[in-house]
């Protein structure tokens, strides 16, 4: 196979070289590093491993799904979270704090979805992470209930801009022993700036019902968010004398759904609603339902904060007019003061119009880094509890606290609708 | 005896699937009424099952024509439409048609999505058979598979980040992985009624174009794999490609063709998609290029006619279990029916069922 | 002595890209797994019969292995962190890391070297590797470089691949929907010990439970697809993939009439005679529905307590007894009588059936034990998890324990495990890490030297290696299969047979040209 002769010298050849690389290439960057390193952090300590984290930086971490379907919006809320950190230059505390912030996907690759053993393992990387005070996710709430538990123990805090299943805050909305099963240490951690199910659910059936719309159809996209919204609206909706033709899941990979509104238009709806996101296929629907023959002034169409973003009256086009959303605050283009300017940043630093995820990630953001110029110093149970304290919160969502469980005291939704290709904000809507 | 045990055995069966048919929405009195009570609905739904359906076909020709001659589930194959679909949607964007402008105004911009869309497609299906899966033709026969997989993972990555490109296509969108609206080019007369027929079913000029462009293609594969000369190379390489190679066909070139022809034909069905569906996403291919390949084993593999024959049964099938079961519950009674049928036809539906040598 | 510049090299390469991308202490660690591979490696298949020659051999590539670690610890400390924009380390730091990782390397590449002098090299080998797998999350806790988390989850995987193995490698049944099983699997653990049901079992019970109804399951799906062969057993296989997933996403309002009463009541027009057997007061939620079933019960141990998810170590030595059982278990089962049995009917079933196997009990026990090792996969997931999801089981994740299964090489166990760590090394833990350094690079270094700013948008927004995973991942599935297309370590089998093609071939090809 080898003949030692030939290669032997090679091999001493190579291991000088390697060696002598070696040597030059640590001499110099070690030269090169003594003259630009004079900063407090760089004392050589190295006898512990886990002493890298120097005493004057704290790191928000986001947990999401940056891999498949979900990225449209998640890219969106990390978008509003990175605009904090710029607008705040990454420090509080007069500067004394500086804020590191790092994107962890709790998809992968292969899955290309939320995957829950990545959650978890998040979740500790997040806890073992010493520099780690907030978590700024999920996105799902099924990963919400898997990741709660963890950082609770760990007193660190959770903020999510998307999870709206009620059952993990409200007591007695949820099934068995939530909430408090995710709650190990007694002590609440986790926050949410977008309203749950039980309220957007309601908002827009009664929403539905002042506009006279009497026959209902719904459709969900069968996920935890869609499905939640869509029970909570059908619930609603008999209360208040709509009538519910049926309750359908869609395949939300299908590439078209022709077949199913074409049962639907023998039912004759006056509104077709979708609890579900646009990414689960909200704009193909809305084609095919037209495709199919229901114009837009028989039947209308209606939607959670899922379906109020830009990208769903892209995916719809000319036939997205007239649709409805409901969403969790007042939208960017109507805001005042603060949030004007906010709106008026997103617009000109991503160049597109902010999206409803756009403001929860935004606000969610606020609200930690606010908090943590609060205690300023890399103290996680202070930190939680201030982020739980938040009262009276004057972000771009309008004026919010949060309540004993850490909802978001936020009960003034938005009613919009689509006009000229944009979302336009229509009514104001009261869950109640 | 013999006869009685199996008499028990099927009513026992028909039992079960009454007793337990419901939870998955086979409610079988439910159903019969209600297609008694309006048999149009049954009608339209077949009309859209069947539309569906020869889309499925068009797709599944592509996998059937490469399974065929190298017995590769090429994977990438339902990606490789996907991105034909975004060639699609690019070339129309340039044109900057508007949705529903009329048909004068949008042939062209059509015209040119098919080209570019088919030479595109192609030109990579050929790339990918090159350097994927040439190098492990000689490989174990699950070697090009996950080489396949691989492929496809690729292709919706490139998916992806083409649909960021709004600098370049502003028809993208703001977002790069959100569904993109693709111009509604077709026009859309409803046949039924412009021949004067009264009636609730609605059969329209574009599900129309797509029934004859699914069944131009085939019928023109057909006669090219067996009339023409490339064609007879084809399959006499499927066939044998030692034998192939000695009789003075270049082996290499006639899988390259294959590759080159499925690629077309994802790039024209990519385009055909994006005009009847009228959105386009990178995660389409995936499930769509599923469907067409459980299409193409239910006809039995490397059969064009039976690939038609598989899309067009799946795509009913999805209507009607749409209709009258329930949309939970499609995907499960589709591939349900798919393994009964091959339980009792292990060739697929017009498969040879191949004799054992012995 | 070239191969031994190749495994250094190959390696090598390796531990410097780990090195580069993690930074910190994984020099340490890499560097000691490395090592004892490289010296591993080095000694196979050669005649080492001094104590002596056997540890200069491996201290020789060990010191090649870790000389590429010393290069990337101080390329990573004093290059790449400042321009990937992460903070500063310590001047030393670099060199401690490198120092060690380049120690630690030469060390255990010496000593693996050493042992494989020994009689009983196997046992060594065995040895050695037993300690490694059990101080590897000790050692991985002290250097801080968090991998234990992915090692559990890889294990699950190698076990499911280990499982679906039998099927495809040894009976060479190609199955699409293996996932299937391990959603039954999970389940049955969520039904036997969640308050779903109400039923709150021992896990220690539940596991070998889950185990068995899996193993029905097998029987039970694989029983429609005897008759079939090659694609179309492929394809039926993917449908009960699709199916099972469906079923448990939609079990969540069951509510059963006997359908003779109720075909009565109807004509009758009496609904009070329809005869209502599950579900009648309310409709019975089994699955929970996309919401899953969360919580699942954790396994107990006296001493330990409840394992929790905070602590990796009980689960991780959980998981590692389990994998070495099944990796037992089924090494035994291949030597069997029955193993032989699936090798016959994988290389000509009409042959095997001739020489009195009985093919319908052979393939359906491939697909019953298969099975079985997903079951058990799929009982400590849930437990480790804690919830189970049905869009956890769906297609992909069949694709990807296949792709381990293949990758690695068919039927070849040490192939499979290799396969398995590979892919999921990838998925989890190389290339997200990868894309968070390729951004960090980007935008601390090159994108702001793009001086049109508009060009610079575009690049900002558009080139983000974050979602560039799917990409990297096909690479490294497309390259890796071109590199082994027979797979990393190919079954001897397997081997011979296409040997003995090129052998065969050779003559001619020689003779035309």
């Amino acid at each position: 196979m080898s003949s030692p002769g030939s290669s032997g010298p090679l091999n001493r050849r190579s291991l000088i070289a390697l060696t002598l690389t070696t040597l030059a290439i640590g001499v110099l960057a070690s030269a090169c590093q003594e003259t630009t390193s004079s900063g407090p952090g760089s004392s050589p300590t190295g006898s512990a491993p886990t002493s890298t984290t120097a005493g004057n930086t704290v790191k928000i971490v986001s947990s999401l799904p940056m891999t498949g379907s979900s990225l449209g919006q998640t890219q969106t809320i990390v978008n509003g979270i990175k605009q904090v950190l710029e607008e705040t230059n990454a420090t509080v505390c007069d500067g004394k704090l500086k804020i590191e912030f790092e994107i962890m996907d709790d998809a992968t690759a292969a899955a290309g979805k939320w995957d829950p053993a990545q959650v978890t393992s998040n979740a500790n990387k997040a806890v073992s992470d010493s520099s780690v005070v907030a978590v700024i996710g999920t996105f799902n709430s099924g990963a919400a209930k898997l990741a709660i538990p963890i950082l609770n123990s760990a007193n660190v805090v959770m903020v999510s801009p998307a999870n709206t299943y009620p059952g993990l805050t409200k007591p007695g909305k949820g099934e068995g022993k939530e909430p408090d099963v995710y709650y190990p240490n007694g002590k609440r951690n986790y926050t949410r700036v977008v309203p749950a199910d039980d309220l957007q659910g309601a908002a827009g059936a009664n929403w539905a019902k002042s506009l006279g719309l009497k026959r209902v159809f719904i459709l969900d996209d069968q996920e935890l968010y869609g499905k939640g919204i869509a029970d909570i609206f059908e619930q609603t909706g008999k209360k208040i004398g709509l009538e519910i033709l049926g309750h359908e899941g869609i395949d939300a990979k299908a590439s078209d759904y022709k077949a199913l509104m074409t049962k639907i238009k023998a039912l004759n709806p006056d509104l077709i609603y979708f609890g579900g996101i646009t990414q689960n296929n909200a704009g193909q629907l809305v084609k095919d339902m037209r495709n199919v023959g229901m114009t837009p002034d028989q039947v209308k169409f209606m939607g959670p904060d899922g379906i109020f973003e830009q990208a769903l009256i892209d995916a719809a086009g000319k036939d997205a007019e007239g649709v409805l959303a409901t969403f969790g605050g007042v939208p960017g283009s109507q805001l005042q003061g603060a949030g004007k300017t906010w709106y008026e940043n997103y617009k000109k630093k991503f160049n597109a119009e902010p999206e409803a995820y756009a403001a929860y990630g935004y606000e969610a953001a606020s609200v930690v880094v606010k908090a943590i110029g609060n205690v300023c110093k890399n103290d996680r149970a202070a930190i939680r509890d201030a982020v739980l304290a938040t009262k009276d919160f004057d972000g771009v969502l309008g004026k919010w606290s949060f309540d004993q469980y850490g909802d978001t005291t936020l009960s003034t939704l938005s009613g919009n609708m689509v006009k000229n290709g944009k979302y336009e904000f229509s009514q104001l809507l009261k869950a109640e | 005896m013999k006869q009685w045990q199996s008499i028990l055995l099927y009513c026992g069966a028909a039992y079960l699937i009454l007793l337990l048919g419901p939870i998955a929405g086979l409610d079988i009195p439910r159903i019969v009424g209600e297609i008694a009570k309006s048999p149009e609905v049954l009608i339209q739904q077949l009309l859209v099952g069947l539309v569906n359906g020869a889309i499925i076909a068009i797709i599944a020709l592509g996998y059937t024509l490469v399974y065929g001659i190298i017995e590769l589930i090429n994977f990438a194959h339902g990606d490789l439409y996907m991105l034909g679909a975004f060639a699609s949607l690019s070339m129309v964007g340039m044109f900057n048609v508007q949705d529903g402008s009329p048909l004068q105004a949008g042939l062209l911009p059509m015209l040119a999505a098919l080209v570019v869309s088919s030479v595109f497609c192609a030109g990579l299906n050929m790339l990918a058979e090159r350097y994927a899966y040439r190098p492990l033709r000689n490989a174990p026969r699950l070697a090009p598979l996950i080489s396949a997989i691989g492929v496809s993972f690729i292709f919706i990555n490139v998916g992806l980040f083409w649909g960021g490109l709004r600098i370049l296509f502003p028809i993208m969108g703001a977002n790069a992985a959100a569904p993109k609206s693709f111009p509604d080019l077709l026009p859309r007369i409803d046949i039924l009624k412009a021949l004067g027929i009264q009636t609730s079913i609605t059969f329209t000029t574009k599900d129309l174009i797509v029934l004859v462009v699914a069944i131009v293609l085939m019928v023109g594969l057909n006669l090219f794999v067996n009339y023409t000369k490339p064609g007879k190379a084809m399959r006499a390489t499927a066939q044998n490609r030692d034998a192939a190679r000695i009789m003075g066909i270049n082996v290499n070139q006639i899988i390259a063709l294959t590759f080159l022809i499925g690629g077309a034909l994802a790039g024209a069905a990519g385009l055909l998609v994006g005009l009847y569906n009228n959105t386009v996403v990178f995660t389409m291919g995936f499930t769509a290029g599923l469907r067409a390949f459980t299409a193409a084993v239910l006809g039995g593999i490397g059969n064009i006619v039976g690939a038609m024959l598989g899309g067009v049964l799946i795509g009913v099938l999805s209507a009607l279990s749409d209709q009258y079961l329930s949309s939970r519950w499609t995907n499960a009674w589709v591939f349900a029916v798919l393994v009964i049928i091959l339980a009792f036809r292990p060739g697929g539906l017009l498969g040879e069922n191949v004799q054992e040598k012995v | 002595m070239l191969q031994m510049i190749r495994v250094g090299g190959g390696l090598g390469v390796i531990a410097a890209l780990t090195v580069l991308i993690f930074g910190g202490w994984s020099s340490a660690v890499i560097g000691w797994l490395l090592g004892a591979g490289a010296g591993l490696i080095a000694c196979q298949g050669k005649r080492v019969s001094t104590l002596l020659g056997g540890a200069l051999l491996g201290s020789r590539v060990g010191f090649t292995l870790g000389g590429w670690i010393l290069v990337a610890a101080l390329l990573e400390g004093f290059l790449l962190r400042r321009i990937s924009g992460q903070p500063a380390v310590p001047l030393l730091q670099p060199w401690l890391a490198g120092l060690l990782g380049l120690g630690l390397a030469g060390l255990s590449g010496t000593v693996m070297g050493a042992l494989q002098s020994l009689g009983q090299r196997i046992w060594a080998t065995r040895g050695l590797l037993a300690i490694g797998l059990l101080l590897f999350p000790l050692v991985d806790r002290w250097a801080a470089t968090k991998w234990t988390a992915a090692v559990i989850q890889m294990m699950i995987f190698i076990m499911l691949a280990l499982g679906l193995n039998i099927v495809v490698g040894f009976a060479g049944l190609l199955d699409l929907g293996y996932a299937a099983f391990f959603a039954i699997g999970a389940y049955t653990t969520g039904f036997l010990s969640s308050s779903q049901l109400g039923i709150q079992g021992n896990f220690w019970l539940v596991i070998w439970a889950s185990a068995a109804v899996a193993a029905l399951f097998g029987v039970i799906l694989g029983a429609p697809t005897l008759r079939l062969r090659g694609d179309y057993l492929a394809i039926v296989t993917l449908g009960f993939g699709e199916i099972i997933p469906v079923v448990f996403r939609n079990l969540t309002s069951i509510k059963i009439y006997e359908p003779i009463s109720s075909l009565v009541a109807t004509i009758a027009n009496r609904p009070e005679l329809a005869l209502c057997l599950v579900g009648c007061v309310k409709p019975l939620n089994l699955t929970g529905g996309e919401a899953g079933i969360n919580p699942i019960g954790r396994p107990y141990l006296p001493g330990i307590g409840e394992f929790q998810p905070t602590n990796d170590l009980p689960w991780y030595y959980l998981i590692l007894v389990l994998l070495v059982l099944a990796y037992f278990i089924i090494g035994r089962l291949r030597d069997s009588r029955l193993g032989r049995a699936w090798t016959a009917i994988r290389e000509d079933e009409l042959a095997a059936s001739a020489m009195g196997i009985n093919l319908v009990k052979t393939k359906l026990l491939a697909f019953a034990m298969g099975a079985t090792f997903s079951g058990f996969a799929g009982a400590f997931y849930a437990a480790y998890i804690s919830a189970i999801f049905p869009s956890v089981f769906d297609f992909s994740v069949s694709v990807i324990i296949l792709c381990m299964v293949i990758l690695g090489g068919l039927g070849n166990m040490t192939g499979v495990i290799l396969g398995g760590i590979i892919i999921m090394a990838a998925d989890r833990l190389y290339l997200p890490q990868l894309a968070q350094v390729l951004k960090g690079i980007l935008t601390t270094s090159v994108f702001p030297g793009v001086a049109n700013p508009q060009l610079r948008d575009f690049l900002a927004t558009s080139v983000d290696p974050i979602q560039m995973r799917l990409l990297l991942f096909g690479l490294t599935l497309v390259i890796m299969m071109i590199v082994r297309p027979e797979g990393l370590v190919p079954d001897a089998v397997h081997q011979a047979e296409l040997h003995q093609v090129e052998a065969e071939l050779l003559p001619q090809e020689v003779k035309s040209v």
